[in-house]
């Protein structure tokens, strides 16, 4: 039977040898013991004996390499005939099976790649005082500090003037950061923010939880770091920014606590922004609606009848067509007067409240206003509206009558320049010509961004609003 | 020495027992099956299996690089040191220890050692228990020719001759220490001759002559026994092999007629010769003394081969022992 | 549960004494420690209450000491062999280390090795280089050992009665100038816990951790301090070898600041591996790096002139305090 010739290993540290010449010639017989071939090996040669009888047929050529085990040769039985095919015989120990030495118990931490590459001076924090300042919402830019070479250490914002306490309001979102080992010691989720934000965060000093994120996906972004670095500027330095005043700790343990995220966070940020960034006040101005009680009635007779909402957002746009200051918006070149009037209608839906768009509704007859706030109302409840309907109003309408509202103070949806509040159609009493008349009434709220039209234009277009609602058959 | 045949017949087994699994081991290490560094102990098995065949299991024995010949004659299990040389989880030492650090503590083998010299202090650690424990029991300390120059066994010979311990210290002189000519390193030619130097007797035997070898065993370790303190025995024996595998790589460091001589007086056949012509044995018995160890070497390594390598989780077992009391 | 002053030597001492009482498989072995009683005294009246057999006088052999130690073990034996000075663990390194530390591993778990290897270390008797080395380090580097080194009285004799109990290879070091230390130690047996460390002493602004002879000398600093307005927490290890990092980074976590101060050659010492986990496991919470006090790099000198130097004591520990508390800027004008 056959027998195979393998490329022996010779010493502990071989790994291959290489043929330099054949002892033995094709087909002749070798005894135990006889030196079959030569080799090299780490510049070492070496005779190769056999340890086993046979006549051999040579499968390596001089010259070639072949790893310990491998067969460079077979040693056949009288009898036997050489194979055609030469075997290849790997050597069989698998060896890689021991080396990976992640074993339990041993931990590996692995080091995460921190930022590099800052350009100008950088502020030296010590770890414990970046994670204090952080838990009390500090500016590092704000601390000298004292430690060596100008290290802040946490004495340093023990001395600054004793800030409230606050709590990082809880994120919806946690971020995959890597760090080294540790955990974030208070246990406090970090911020989300992208590599970017933290670079120009960490080179600025600027706490990112004190920064506004996006609130698109609730992630601190360059541009915010930026604008919130611009705000500071802008401010008074001595005087602390106005930064919103962070929620604190409830009073008592709550039944329940819903999370400012989705769109309650949404609404919670864009109006708390409406006010901040906005000159807002409100007026508010009756409106006689015998004439279009009376109309809505005539029109109920074929079909289903405009609601007095629509009544008011078609009156509106026309009155934004006459006083077009009002269909603007600030940017930053400036108050920009629009010129398409897209009126917005404030739908309350499960948990929240939408405004879809009802586009060009200065050129919209009642019916066909009505027939698009009462898709927009069902969509809007039903969750279906496109971006489309939601994207582009300049101007507001809210209702709050239907629950027994008169008058309130609506807020600006950004980045309109004005809102109207509409009130509960009413009963009244007036004094027409000495006598007390009945009356059917509405009160119409009308909040404007000073920043935009003073006081008497805006009682003008109000006015101008009532006067549309005077005259229904006008609004076609 | 009048022997019993059975008493021949285990001193016989046990050398061919040493030559099957050492020769197997080395065609394995040659075709890249088995990891890391082997020392065979091909020639010298008169040695091991006439020392060990005069000690109980209870009996301990410190042994050196070239430990699988001790295990072997000590009565070890084939399957077990075949797969601790192939590093399996079924070895011996859960393949944590290798060729080096094989042991079997149930058979008093207190392991072979890498360092050289190491293991007669250890023996005469062993012995002193023995002598501490009152029980009868012995050590015995193997070790080279190259092994008596270094530190610790002077050490371990001379505290084991002030505290009268009941140890035999068993030199084998293969006349190498590793690749270098004992009689480079040493000015003496007999190890024997430091004997006397510690205050203990010792004696020369032919390592290659089974019964010599015994003979002088069983004496050394019957005067322990009696509570006569140490002895040493010098066995002049030769290894066929390199230091290290079978097949030299590098430079020759000793002559081939100087093997051929040696290989001449092999122990084993040598015996055989004795055992037939005395009528103690038959050609046929021995043949059939060989067949069935082949074949038990042939399960061992099939054995070895099926075996399960350890797995990382016991990576870390085993560093220190749990406390239980 | 009575006490009674006793020294350090005693207590030690002590120690071996009840567990040779309690348990024949017990005896000691090393040089001079028979008939002697031991160089230090630790070891006196002990052979001629247990007799020559069970406390054995060896000849002057390390390696020897330690192989008799080893064999006796893994035979079922529980040793205490004596290394005369912290210095001589580099005769016997290879028992020590490629022997003793590993031949449980190496036999695949069979073997057990209740060896007890005890050694006394330490500077400040002109002992000279090579009687006066602190190499705790060199041993806590190899898996396999122990290394316990009590600071006190009380702490030695329930340490070393734990060490002798202990399964395992323990190197149990005592420092040479503790030895006339006294302090309230119980007459009875007991036993205190390998791998846990003391708080000495509680405090708020900086975590010392310390063991051996210069947890003593940093209790004194701690005391000049407070005079300076300064809370130090002291931490006594009492085992180096398995770690209690526990204990010491949960005090860090509430400092913020750590000094690690030991006898030793601060480069390569004990103190680099505990810095390494402090700043592994409590970043976050350091106001400074974590400062080491250590010896120079150098040999220990004869000469007192420059002895004094090179150990630390309660003065240059309290200056390595102070630095990790450091705020040179403090006071400068402040912009906001």
């Amino acid at each position: 039977m056959a027998t195979e010739f393998v490329m022996p290993k010779l010493g502990l540290t071989m790994e291959e040898g290489t043929i330099l010449r054949w002892l033995v010639d094709e087909g002749d017989d070798v005894a135990v013991g006889t030196p079959v071939l030569s080799i090299e090996t780490d510049k070492v040669e070496s005779d190769v004996e056999s340890g086993v009888a046979g006549r051999l047929h040579r499968l390596g050529e001089e010259g070639q390499t072949f790893r310990c085990g491998e067969t460079i040769a077979v040693l056949l039985a009288p009898g036997e005939v050489a194979p055609a095919v030469a075997a290849a015989a790997p050597a069989a120990v698998d060896r890689s099976g021991a080396a990976t030495l992640v074993a339990s118990g041993v931990s590996w931490p692995s080091a995460a790649p921190q930022p590099t590459g800052f350009n100008g001076t950088r502020q030296f924090v010590s770890p414990n005082a970046r994670r204090l300042a952080a838990e009390r919402g500090i500016d590092l830019l704000r601390v000298v500090g004292t430690g060596p070479g100008g290290r802040v250490v946490a004495a340093d914002l023990d001395e600054l003037p004793v800030a409230p306490t606050t709590l990082v309001a809880a994120n919806a979102h946690t971020v995959p950061v890597t760090r080294v080992a540790s955990t974030p010691p208070s246990g406090q989720p970090p911020v989300p923010a992208t590599a970017a934000a933290r670079m120009l965060a960490d080179l600025l000093g600027v706490d990112l939880a004190a920064v506004e994120p996006d609130p698109v996906d609730g992630y601190v972004t360059r541009e915010s770091v930026a604008r919130y670095v611009r705000m500071r500027l802008r401010a008074d330095p001595v005087q602390p920014a106005s930064a919103a005043i962070a929620p604190s700790l409830a009073s008592q343990t709550p039944v329940r606590v819903k999370r400012l995220s989705g769109m309650r966070g949404t609404i919670a940020k864009r109006m708390s922004a409406s006010l901040r960034e906005m000159a807002q006040l409100t007026l508010t101005m009756d409106a006689d609606m015998d004439a279009v009680v009376a109309d809505r009635a005539a029109r109920g007779l074929d079909g289903p009848a405009p609601s007095y909402t629509d009544y008011v957002i078609a009156a509106a746009a026309r009155a934004l067509r006459a006083h077009p200051d009002l269909n603007a918006q600030v940017t930053p070149d400036g108050i920009a007067i629009l010129p398409d009037v897209h009126v917005g209608m404030a739908v309350a839906v499960d948990g929240g409240l939408l405004v879809p768009v009802v586009r060009h509704a200065d050129t919209l007859a009642l019916g066909a206003i009505a027939t698009t706030t009462s898709r927009l109302a069902t969509a809007a409840r039903a969750g279906t509206l496109g971006l489309d309907d939601l994207d582009g109003g300049t101007f507001s309408v809210t209702a709050l009558g239907m629950f027994g509202v008169d008058t309130f103070t609506p807020v600006i949806n950004p980045p309109n320049a004005a809102i109207l509040g509409v009130g509960r159609l009413r009963d009244d009493v007036t004094v027409s010509d000495g006598q007390i008349v009945v009356v059917k009434r509405l009160t119409l709220s009308l909040t404007w961004d000073h920043r935009v039209v003073d006081g008497a234009p805006a009682a003008q277009f109000c006015k101008a609003i009532v006067e549309a609602l005077a005259h229904p058959a006008d609004l076609g | 020495m009048e022997l019993t045949r059975d008493v021949q017949m285990d001193l016989h087994r046990r050398m061919v027992r040493i030559r099957l699994f050492e020769e197997a081991a080395g065609r394995l290490a040659e075709a890249a099956k088995l990891p890391g560094f082997l020392h065979l102990y091909v020639g010298e098995e008169a040695v091991a299996s006439g020392v060990c065949a005069a000690l109980n299991d209870d009996d301990q024995i410190t042994s050196t690089h070239r430990g699988h010949g001790h295990l072997v004659a000590k009565g070890g299990d084939f399957n077990r040191m075949m797969a601790e040389l192939m590093g399996k989880s079924t070895g011996y030492c859960k393949g944590k220890g290798g060729s080096m650090h094989i042991s079997d503590l149930e058979l008093g083998m207190l392991g072979a050692n890498g360092i050289v010299g190491a293991g007669s202090p250890i023996a005469v650690g062993a012995a002193f228990a023995d002598k501490y424990r009152k029980r009868g029991q012995v050590a015995v300390a193997f070790f080279g020719d190259g092994a008596t120059n270094i530190g610790a066994f002077h050490e371990a010979a001379n505290m084991a001759c002030a505290l009268h311990l009941p140890i035999v210290f068993a030199c084998e002189n293969n006349e190498y220490g590793e690749f270098t000519a004992r009689s480079k390193t040493m000015a003496i030619t007999d190890i024997v001759d430091r004997a006397a130097g510690y205050g203990m007797p010792g004696v020369i035997v032919d390592g290659m002559d089974v019964l010599a070898v015994h003979e002088a065993a069983v004496e050394a370790v019957a005067r322990a026994r009696r509570g006569e303190g140490p002895s040493l025995i010098e066995a002049k024996t030769y290894r066929y092999y390199n230091h290290h595998g079978v097949q030299n790589l590098g430079l020759k460091y000793r002559p081939d007629a100087e093997v051929e001589q040696w290989k001449q007086r092999d122990p084993i056949f040598t015996f055989e010769e004795r055992l037939i012509e005395a009528g103690t044995s038959t050609a046929d018995e021995i043949e059939q003394v060989w067949a069935a160890l082949r074949d038990d070497i042939a399960v061992a390594i099939q054995f070895a081969e099926d075996s399960p390598l350890p797995h990382v989780d016991q990576l870390l077992v085993d560093v220190y022992t749990q406390r239980t009391h | 549960m009575s006490e009674r002053k006793l020294s350090y030597q005693m207590a030690f001492n002590e120690a071996v004494r009840q567990a040779m009482d309690a348990d024949d498989d017990v005896f000691a072995a090393g040089e001079d420690i028979g008939a002697f009683g031991g160089v230090f005294g630790t070891y006196a009246g002990l052979q001629a209450t247990f007799g020559a057999d069970r406390v054995v006088d060896t000849p002057i052999s390390e390696q020897a000491i330690i192989g008799l130690g080893i064999g006796a073990a893994v035979s079922g034996l529980r040793p205490i062999v004596d290394l005369m000075f912290m210095d001589f663990v580099c005769v016997a390194l290879d028992q020590i280390v490629n022997q003793a530390a590993k031949l449980k591993y190496m036999f695949g778990g069979t073997a057990t090795l209740p060896l007890t290897i005890t050694t006394a270390g330490g500077a400040g008797l002109s002992a000279a280089a090579q009687h006066s080395q602190s190499l705790e380090a060199l041993l806590c580097h190899i898996p396999g050992l122990k290394v316990i080194y009590p600071s006190n009285p009380y702490d030695m004799k329930g340490l070393m009665t734990a060490c002798i109990r202990e399964d395992n290879p323990t190197v149990m070091v005592k420092h040479k100038r503790l030895l006339g230390m006294t302090g309230m130690v119980p007459e009875e047996n007991y036993e205190l816990p390998l791998g846990v460390a003391r708080t000495a002493r509680t405090g708020r602004d900086v975590t010392v951790v310390s063991y051996g002879r210069m947890l003593n000398e940093s209790l004194v600093a701690a005391e000049q301090l407070a005079g300076e307005g300064i809370d130090c927490e002291v931490i006594d290890l009492r085992t180096l070898l398995p770690l209690d990092t526990e204990t010491v980074v949960n005090s860090v976590r509430r400092t913020s600041r750590a000094v690690v101060v030991h006898e030793a050659v601060r480069f390569c010492g004990l103190g680099a591996e505990i810095a390494a986990q402090i700043q592994e496991e409590a970043f976050d919470y350091l106001d400074a790096p974590v400062a080491r006090v250590g010896a120079p790099f150098s040999p220990v000198p004869f000469s007192p002139a420059l002895e004094q130097h090179y150990v630390p004591d309660a003065v240059s520990i309290a200056e390595g305090i102070r630095g990790v508390l450091a705020r040179p800027l403090a006071g400068a004008a402040r912009s906001q």
